[in-house]
């Protein structure tokens, strides 16, 4: 039988070099007398990727952010189409690249799943069989009719997963959707999708979770800088990315780059360092971690320091924002230090992403998702308990335990 | 066994009427759920689809009355010439403004989902044929009142100037969608082009009218004009410029074959630029 996928050799070239992606009638008038400023830059998203795969098989994407994984996903969803080479799909194929498309706050629940399922693909007719079904899972039954704007977050969420988790397709396409909602409802979708998987459907997956990756897909496609580096068997090719993507970048610049940021505020360079302000990528437990972040503030508009704080299995594990008090209100160069305690981490790799964030009005300013990374290590012998091994989680603060009689 | 094949974007590929008929649904959603938001929004409604053109008529049957000249040789009161014309243009303008901003306003969708990207102006088209009916209805009532009645040829007469408007609507709103995602200029250009056509048609004024030759011409190549003096002989069985229906079908049947041609050929951009 022929495989249910076949790639073959696909590219995708993209425009890059203007700050906006469209055109003004200026700009074409330009290219029309051929007067080019600067030339155009073209970037290789996918660079010959091929691979096959069979009916029933569950296949994981890696990799790291613009390594093309979501590319690969919007030209087999036929999104956007490939610059050279084909890709033959053999089955009704549904893409869900992201939950909740085309969701109008106006329109009740109902209305919205028939929208939602019509767009992705469904019949009148079966999104009306499944209606019972979607309605169920999503657990929105007394709200029906309710437009979903007075809906929480939660609920919306719920329904545009219950929408999509009932598509019916040979080959499903997911991007990364596992990744919202709360802790009880992700394991409910994920129960979902387990159910989904063992249905026999061909799935594509593209995550950051390595847990869910491990948990659903026989095999994985490692990508690097657009290319295909590895495609085997998941817990070998998460085991060889897990290893490259913690590099020991503990120091990062933007100096030689004009900084990093938009027209508020640009990063400079941010970098770990002890209380020796010795800056280096391994700590003991018994260190502190002191995060320096070194900008320019180019408008007298308040915007606040996140620093996320992942693990090495991309889990946010905290958010740590910036007290108002310490908010520069001149516009000029700064630099702030956020001392994260001893005795709180762990040992293991985690790495910090950077955000500069405005509230009113909410704008990201800018996000550096993989900024910069630390390990934690510990010498396990001077531990006062018989397990010489590393516990389980991410956090391990000194807690009193006092026997009380 | 459905078999898709993906590849770069060839030189020419016409619209794959199989595909487009297993995506009917999605087509009838995106146009219900445009009607649905629409009607929830306005707290009148309907009455807005209406009172539109009926005030617009006012307007100018008060002007009329104003400087007591009427700008029509038709055996039709200029009420009823004015408001059918009225009618008609709004099908037309509001779709146009529609179809031409369908790509842009749905970037969203477009840079995620997949069905057929002729759908969003095709939609916006349903939309404002929805719009179109109702307002309709209130032609009746004037009508009956001046005691104008249609023949029995309305039966197929209608159906052509829609067929005839359709492909205007399409082939204009597929041309300028589509280039409107490269070019936002088109968001200017469009209100004053359409401007433009309302003063060179027979919207409020017939053509016996015009002394200057060469508006004479623009006015029977604007091809609203056959269409809507159409849309007259067949509800009020007025005279019609045979010759100026044949040029405006022409330029119809024109308009819309290059509006789709350009639109199916940069379609397949519009996830990478909008």
């Amino acid at each position: 039988m022929k495989p249910i996928l076949t790639v073959e050799h696909i590219e995708k070239i993209y425009r890059i070099g203007s700050l906006h992606n469209y055109y003004t009638l200026r700009d074409g008038l330009r290219n029309l007398f051929h007067i080019h400023k600067n030339k155009k830059e073209y970037v290789k998203a996918l660079d010959d990727i091929s691979f096959e795969i069979n009916a029933g098989e569950k296949v994981g994407i890696i990799g790291r952010n613009g390594a093309g994984k979501s590319t690969l996903l919007k030209i087999l969803s036929r999104i956007t189409l490939p610059t050279k080479g084909r890709a033959i799909l053999r089955g009704k194929v549904a893409s869900l690249l992201e939950v909740g498309t085309g969701f109008h706050g106006e329109l009740t629940g109902r209305e919205n799943i028939y929208f939602n399922g019509a767009i992705l693909g469904m019949k009148r007719t079966e999104i009306k069989r499944k209606l019972d079904e979607i309605v169920a899972f999503a657990g929105v039954e007394k709200f029906l009719d309710t437009p979903v704007k007075h809906y929480s977050s939660g609920m919306q969420l719920r329904l545009a997963f219950a929408v999509a988790a009932h598509l019916d397709a040979d080959i499903l396409l997911i991007d990364e959707v596992l990744a919202v909602g709360d802790a009880e409802f992700q394991k409910k979708s994920m129960g979902k999708m387990d159910e989904v998987s063992k249905s026999g459907r061909t799935i594509l997956f593209v995550s950051h979770n390595m847990n869910a990756i491990e948990q659903f897909c026989s095999s994985t496609i490692y990508l690097e800088k657009g290319k295909i580096k590895l495609f085997d068997k998941t817990h070998f090719v998460i085991e060889k990315y897990l290893s490259e993507f913690a590099q020991e970048v503990h120091v990062k610049s933007w100096e030689n780059v004009g900084g990093y940021g938009d027209d508020v505020v640009r990063l400079i360079n941010v970098s770990l360092c002890n209380e020796q302000n010795e800056k280096k990528y391994f700590y003991d437990r018994s260190e502190k971690i002191n995060i320096i972040v070194h900008f320019t503030l180019l408008k007298k508009i308040e915007t606040y320091l996140n620093l996320h704080v992942y693990s090495i299995n991309n889990e946010k594990l905290m958010v740590l924002v910036q007290d108002k008090n310490e908010i520069p209100t001149e516009t000029g160069q700064y630099t702030i230090k956020a001392e994260i305690p001893s005795h709180l981490f762990n040992s293991g790799k985690y790495y910090i992403g950077v955000a500069f964030t405005t509230y009113s009005p909410y704008k990201v300013n800018l996000f550096d998702e993989q900024c910069v990374f630390f390990e934690i290590t510990e010498d396990m012998s001077l531990r006062n308990h018989p397990f010489k091994t590393r516990l389980p989680g991410y956090f391990l603060p000194e807690v009193n335990f006092e026997l009380i009689k | 066994m459905t078999e898709i094949i993906i590849k770069p974007p060839s030189k020419f590929v016409f619209f794959d009427f199989k595909e487009l008929s297993e995506f009917k649904d999605t087509l009838f959603f995106l146009a219900w759920k445009d009607i649905k938001i629409k009607y929830k929004q306005a707290l009148l409604g309907f009455l807005w689809v209406i009172l539109q053109p009926v005030l617009m008529t006012a307007v100018f049957v008060v002007f009329s009355i104003a400087t007591n000249f009427t700008p029509i040789e038709s055996n039709v009161p200029y009420i009823l010439f004015v408001l059918s014309g009225m009618i008609l243009w709004n099908l037309f303008s509001s779709a146009i403004t529609q179809t031409t901003q369908s790509i842009v306003s749905n970037a969203h969708i477009i840079k995620k989902i997949y069905f057929p990207r002729i759908f969003f102006p095709l939609s916006s088209l349903l939309v404002s044929t929805f719009d179109f009916l109702i307002s309709f209805i209130i032609l009746i009532p004037f009508m009956i009142y001046f005691n104008v009645y249609p023949q029995w040829q309305v039966i197929f007469l209608l159906p052509m100037v829609y067929l005839l408007i359709t492909m205007l609507i399409l082939g204009i709103g597929s041309f300028f969608s589509a280039l409107n995602v490269k070019y936002r200029d088109v968001k200017y250009i469009i209100p004053f082009m359409v401007q433009l056509m309302f003063f060179v048609s027979p919207v409020f004024y017939s053509n016996h009218y015009i002394n200057i030759q060469w508006i004479k011409v623009a006015y029977y190549f604007n091809p609203i004009t056959g269409i809507i003096e159409l849309f007259r002989y067949a509800l009020f069985n007025t005279t019609i410029n045979v010759e100026g229906l044949l040029i405006s079908s022409l330029i119809c049947i024109i308009v819309f074959v290059l509006g789709l041609l350009y639109f199916r050929k940069v379609e397949y951009n519009f996830a990478d630029i909008s």
